[in-house]
């Protein structure tokens, strides 16, 4: 065979393997896109419709409830989604904080039992998570954690805690020490120069790490299942519980679940560039 | 008022290269300058001067205060470091600025030393650009800016020249060196250049594996090294030596280094005194040497010419004497053929005669 042609079979063929697994990953986010868009009877059309008329009615549902006879009243979805949000981002900022004053100190002191420490908080990820779910349903039952803020926001720091405290630390280790030195020459305590020299060279690192944590955080299930209620209801344990009253409604479900992933995807897509620099961080080394 | 001194310092834990022992002064007003090979500790030394570095044993004083526990804010010196370390992040306004921000100086203030520290250094145009966008030059010229900006106590330079290039190297000793006697405060620069130290310092303080060797002026440095170590360190080319037997004939003392020997009368006793054994080593600097054309002169070496490295000014010559090569310095060109023979008269006065053994001077 001819070289080009071989060539060219080839990239063909890369292209389709490239074109079937981005349709194995995207087409699910898109049928759920499309279908938070359809009425009832779009979405269970045989043979399904591709083009059809695009109706805002599930979002309104998601928000309002409107029964017969009764004035519509707003859903618990915006509470759920507060709680989300709020939940989310305050264990991101705790663990973040913590994680990034903890790996500076393991990466500029020579502290005992360093790699020691290093471990046990690495191990905190090593079990799988349901291993100690009912351990913690038992331990947060005791200590009436159950159904409360801080309850899911300790849970989160904890899971989070690890990942930032590892992922910053590579970062810290690539900044020269001598910055801070510098720094405290120059005249300034240990924290300022930290603040001053050090921490504005890690900052797109630490913005990664936070990235991550808060992907993390946001989409957890299991323990937010188990350990919230009512009133700390996260949008992912709310998903679940969805019913409607003649079968499942589907426009709800699936409006309320592009609501729910929609800032995860725009964020991703704004973050690419730090959150690859913190995925291939450490693979080089200057 | 800001004399360093360092006093039985020790430092042999850690990552940085050891110190064992250090006794040193630095005087008021004076420029220091730490002459050592790479490894050496002289890094470990400035850094804790500067308390970076923590020491196990011993006491260093700034004007006359024990600072052992001060961290290096309190301590009132200033480091320029071999990276120069300038904060990527800020220009170089910044840069200069950060020891006034330090103190949380007024913003008129701070405005006015940058301006003045950047028209000293000559960077008044690079104030606005960012510190990543400089050349080596540049850099180091704002890292020491930043060293001046607050007038400290002690200046500490760690190997600040290192990382330019030959001829901005040389044209920065000379500032650099001006600079300190304008500022007049006391400085200790650390390097491994001799040239750099023989230049530009008031005394030189050379260390090997962290302990001081010898300190003293670059001349009795130069003149009167006190072993092996400094001799061989000092000077460029390096001292030509030979190893060489002592003996005594007919009552007169001899140097045999086998291709010659050597007349000592009047270094006898000294050697009989010091000497551990009777093997010696010969070191006769290459500025040492004239050349003969003829061998009928006292004190001289037989030796051909294998090459010579004119360098405009002076000539290196390089002469096999037996297997052994040696390095003349003469003034102007030498044109001769390879392979000439040729006559090397050296002055008694100018010898250095080690001990083998222990690599001390004898004379």
């Amino acid at each position: 065979m001819d070289r080009h042609v071989k060539r060219g079979v080839i990239q063909g063929i890369k292209y389709f393997l490239i074109a079937v697994i981005t349709v194995v990953y995207v087409f699910p986010i898109y049928w759920l896109i499309v279908t938070s868009f359809k009425t009832r009877l779009d979405m269970f059309a045989i043979p399904p419709k591709w083009i059809f008329k695009p109706t805002l009615t599930n979002y309104l549902d998601v928000f309002v409830e409107r029964r017969y006879g009764l004035t519509p009243t707003i859903t618990e979805f915006p509470k759920f989604l507060f709680n989300s949000v709020f939940i989310s981002l305050a264990s991101v900022a705790i663990a973040v904080a913590f994680g990034t004053l903890a790996a500076y100190s393991f990466s500029r002191f020579e502290l005992k039992g360093k790699d020691t420490w290093l471990f046990f908080i690495l191990a905190t990820r090593m079990l799988p998570p349901i291993a100690v779910l009912i351990p913690i349903y038992l331990m947060y039952r005791t200590l009436g954690f159950i159904n409360t803020y801080h309850g899911l926001i300790f849970l989160y720091v904890m899971f989070n805690m690890a990942f930032a405290v590892w992922m910053t630390k590579g970062f810290f280790d690539e900044v020269p020490r001598e910055l801070e030195e510098a720094a405290m020459v120059d005249g300034y305590s240990r924290m300022r120069a930290f603040m001053k020299a050090t921490l504005p060279q890690a900052l797109t690192g630490i913005a990664a790490t936070a990235v991550f944590c808060l992907i993390t955080s946001w989409n957890e299930f299991m323990f937010a299942y188990v350990t919230s209620g009512f009133d700390t209801r996260t949008v992912p344990v709310s998903l679940a519980r969805i019913r409607g009253e003649s079968g499942i409604n589907w426009g709800i479900i699936t409006a309320s679940e592009v609501i729910y992933v929609l800032p995860v995807i725009i964020f991703t897509f704004l973050m690419q560039k730090y959150l690859l620099r913190g995925i291939t961080f450490g693979t080089i080394r200057k | 008022m800001a004399e360093v001194r360092l006093e039985n310092v020790t430092r042999e834990r850690g990552l940085l290269c050891p110190v064992h022992d250090l006794t040193i002064e630095v005087e008021d007003k004076k420029f220091v300058a730490l002459l050592a090979p790479s490894g050496s500790g002289k890094t470990t030394i400035m850094r804790i001067i500067a308390g970076l570095e923590p020491v196990e044993a011993g006491d260093v004083y700034i004007g006359g205060e024990r600072v052992n526990d001060l961290s290096p804010a309190e301590r009132d010196v200033a480091l320029v470091f071999q990276t120069y370390a300038l904060y990527p992040h800020l220009t170089v306004y910044e840069n200069l600025a950060s020891p006034l921000r330090a103190v949380k100086a007024p913003e008129n203030e701070v405005e006015k030393n940058v301006k003045q520290v950047a028209e000293t250094l000559n960077i008044t145009p690079l104030l606005n650009k960012l510190a990543t966008q400089l050349s080596g030059g540049e850099m180091q010229r704002v890292a020491i800016g930043r060293a001046i900006i607050r007038r400290p106590k002690v200046y500490l330079f760690d190997e600040p020249l290192t990382n330019l290039d030959a001829k901005l190297r040389v044209h920065m000793r000379a500032e650099l060196k001006r600079l300190q006697k304008d500022l007049g405060q006391t400085a200790i620069y650390a390097t491994h250049d001799e040239v750099e130290a023989m230049t530009m310092a008031d005394k030189i303080a050379v260390l090997r594996h962290g302990r001081l060797i010898q300190y003293d002026t670059p001349d009795e440095v130069y003149h009167h090294p006190r072993n092996l170590f400094v001799a061989d360190f000092i000077g460029s080319p390096p001292i030509n030596t030979f190893d060489c037997t002592f003996k005594e004939e007919d009552g007169r003392c001899l140097l045999d280094a086998g291709e010659f020997t050597v007349n000592v009368d009047e270094y006898g006793d000294l050697i009989k005194k010091a000497a551990k054994s009777d093997e010696l080593i010969l070191g006769i600097r290459p500025s040492d040497f004239t050349l003969e054309e003829t061998g009928k002169k006292k004190d001289i070496i037989p030796a051909v010419l294998y090459v010579s490295e004119p360098m405009g000014a002076v000539t290196i010559l390089d002469l096999k004497v037996g297997e052994k090569l040696v390095k003349v310095k003469v003034k102007g060109r030498y044109e001769a053929e390879i392979g000439k023979k040729v006559w090397l008269h050296f002055n008694r006065d100018r010898i250095h005669i080690f001990d083998k053994k222990t690599q001390e001077t004898i004379v």
